[in-house]
């Protein structure tokens, strides 16, 4: 039987990483080597050479780009970032951090262990929907357009715009994130100005509008 | 023992994986059933007699386009909002306001067996 491959997990929720330690402890092909809730967790007990790293795109987000190239530095890691939006953004920005592979958020348990396999053997794994992204990518870079497709909204600015979306007011918005209501208006300014949008009732036409 | 129906709504495939190992573990609570958008769910609680809803809000499905039509058809309903980027959960009940509590497991199932107020509080 072959070796099992080693995982580490990194996932800011403790809800998901538990939940998909435990949905990966029954996979004999699989042995788990670390559970961090950050890359900076993982840096500073880093599990055993040639493991790779499932790495959650909303927790690298707030990691930062400096600790993803660290940790892409470990002797022999592998990065595999998952829960990516199906949009060409989120797929360029996991090629652009270095990533050796990418899981979108639809994908199922079982996407996720072929993809294991697949970057265990050497292969990244691709879906066609990534592949058609880096294609036009690429044909972009040819053409001399370097830039992201729209302004980003940084991950703290998702989640104020996250919890604007639920109808929360600055000072609940404030209370749930553990800001001062000040933080929150700046914030809130920057998000308005951000999706070139004026109040919170053209937020949510934004939302719900097909180009989002 | 009389298990707790739950429907899954709006889940990406792997939370819905978690989801349902959550609360497949527990003896008196069971999956009953999944659909991909807040459209199909209206049948579906009807179909499978559904007592509990968790799904995620994700933009343009959000909490008020939840609660406007669904709060009024199933008031007994259990209601559960995941916010998976704010790590939050919002519970509805008929006789107190949303409240916000930590996305853990603990928290889904206090908030599932209807018992956010009395074990939780606002999660804090």
């Amino acid at each position: 039987m072959a070796e099992p491959i080693t995982v580490a997990i990194i996932h800011a929720s403790s809800l998901i990483r538990q939940g998909i330690v435990d949905l990966l402890n029954r996979e004999p092909s699989v042995r788990l080597v670390g559970v961090f809730d950050d890359a900076r967790a993982a840096l500073d007990h880093p599990p055993q050479d040639n493991r790779i790293f499932l790495y959650d795109l909303g927790t690298s987000h707030r990691d930062g780009p400096a600790l993803m190239s660290q940790l892409r530095g470990l002797p022999g890691a592998k990065i595999l970032i998952f829960g990516v939006a199906d949009d060409d953004q989120a797929i360029i920005e996991c090629v652009r951090a270095g990533a050796s592979g990418c899981i979108l958020q639809d994908a199922s348990l079982d996407d996720l262990l072929a993809a294991i396999r697949s970057l265990s053997q050497g292969t990244a794994p691709i879906s066609p929907r990534v592949i058609t992204t880096l294609f036009s990518y690429v044909a972009g870079l040819q053409a001399g357009d370097d830039r992201p497709p729209v302004t980003p909204l940084t991950p703290r600015e998702e989640q104020i715009l996250q919890l604007m979306a639920e109808g929360l007011t600055n000072k609940q918005i404030g209370q749930q994130l553990y800001l001062q209501p000040q933080t929150v208006k700046n914030y809130v300014h920057l998000v308005l100005q951000k999706l070139n949008v004026r109040n919170r009732l053209e937020i949510i036409r934004y939302l719900r509008s097909p180009k989002r | 023992m009389k298990r707790l129906r739950v429907v899954l709504v709006n889940m990406p495939r792997i939370l819905g994986h978690v989801m349902r190992d959550l609360v497949g573990r527990q003896p008196d609570m069971a999956v009953v059933g999944e659909v991909r958008s807040l459209a199909e769910l209206p049948p579906a609680i009807a179909s499978l007699r559904s007592q509990a809803v968790i799904l995620t809000l994700s933009p343009p499905v959000t909490g008020r386009s939840v609660c406007s039509a669904l709060r009024k058809q199933h008031p007994a309903l259990t209601l559960l909002g995941l916010l998976p980027r704010c790590d939050r959960i919002v519970v509805w009940s008929t006789t107190a306001p949303p409240q916000h509590i930590e996305m853990t497991a603990f928290g889904i199932l206090v908030a599932l067996r209807g018992r956010v107020g009395m074990d939780l509080g606002s999660g804090r």
